[in-house]
């Protein structure tokens, strides 16, 4: 018997003014399958740190180009996929290992995949052989 | 976005309203980071009517921290919502600020 995943997707121009589109799409899909506000709150977050790491690194704030969100949904997870055609990220280049010690130091970069990592259950990274970078975002729903 | 600001004695207060992000978050850097060099060392942040934050915002707050520390100043934010206040708990930020209740807890915490 093949589970069923269900699919919502969107594309839009690569502007820091369609984040709160797609946040009002990815908060108004998680809570359609049933998370509650905290968990809607990370998923928006989330997914606000990884578009604005496209826009402002990946293409560099270059406004004709596109990105991709995509989310799947199947019984135990939901997967929220930030697709661009941007410059390579390497996320092991900004790690935050420790947050009280960044905090001591006061620094103020990296912010945005420390948040992502602290707020969704699995973060990662690829680069496909067509070129396009890949964030995958999970939530899973066992954990609510 | 917008931000009223009020001067309270010695205490600058910013009020942030509605959602910072990283297309909002400029006129809060310009403003906060302005008073700062203008000679403005005891921010509180009255954050009731803040609905949203990124990393956009919170990396202007730590700016803040950052030039107010080396001023011998303090920032202080106070009167969040309980969703954003979460949002810090589980962050780790509520260990980079003093959050307090109200804002007369702020501007009490800002004499000390």
């Amino acid at each position: 018997m093949t589970k069923k995943t269900l699919e919502y997707s969107v594309k839009l121009p690569s502007h820091t003014d369609n984040l709160e589109l797609i946040r009002t799409f990815v908060a108004g899909v998680a809570k359609k399958v049933g998370f509650q506000s905290e968990d809607i709150n990370k998923i928006e977050l989330a997914v606000d740190e990884a578009c604005t790491n496209v826009v402002e690194h990946a293409y560099k704030e270059k406004e004709n180009e596109n990105i991709d969100v995509a989310i799947q949904i199947d019984y135990q997870k939901f997967t929220v996929v930030v697709t661009d055609k941007g410059k390579r990220f390497s996320p092991a280049d900004i790690d935050i290992p420790d947050m009280d010690q960044y905090l001591a130091e006061l620094r103020v970069g990296g912010l945005g995949i420390y948040l992502m990592k602290t707020l969704m259950d699995e973060v990662q990274y690829h680069t496909g052989p067509d070129g396009k970078n890949r964030v995958k975002m999970v939530k899973h729903f066992l954990k609510r | 976005m917008h931000i009223e600001q009020e001067k309270l004695g010695e205490v600058l207060v910013f009020g942030v309203f509605g959602r910072v992000d990283a297309a909002t978050c400029k006129p809060l850097e310009v403003d906060m980071l302005g008073a700062i060099d203008g000679g403005e060392h005891r921010l509180l942040i009255d954050c009731s009517k803040l609905d949203y934050i990124s990393s956009a915002g919170l990396r202007i707050f730590l700016i803040a921290a950052k030039k107010l520390k080396a001023e011998n100043g303090q920032i202080v934010l106070c009167s969040m919502q309980p969703h954003i206040r979460t949002m810090f708990e589980i962050a780790g930020f509520s260990a980079a600020f003093p959050i307090v209740e109200s804002q007369d807890d702020g501007i009490k915490a800002l004499k000390e």
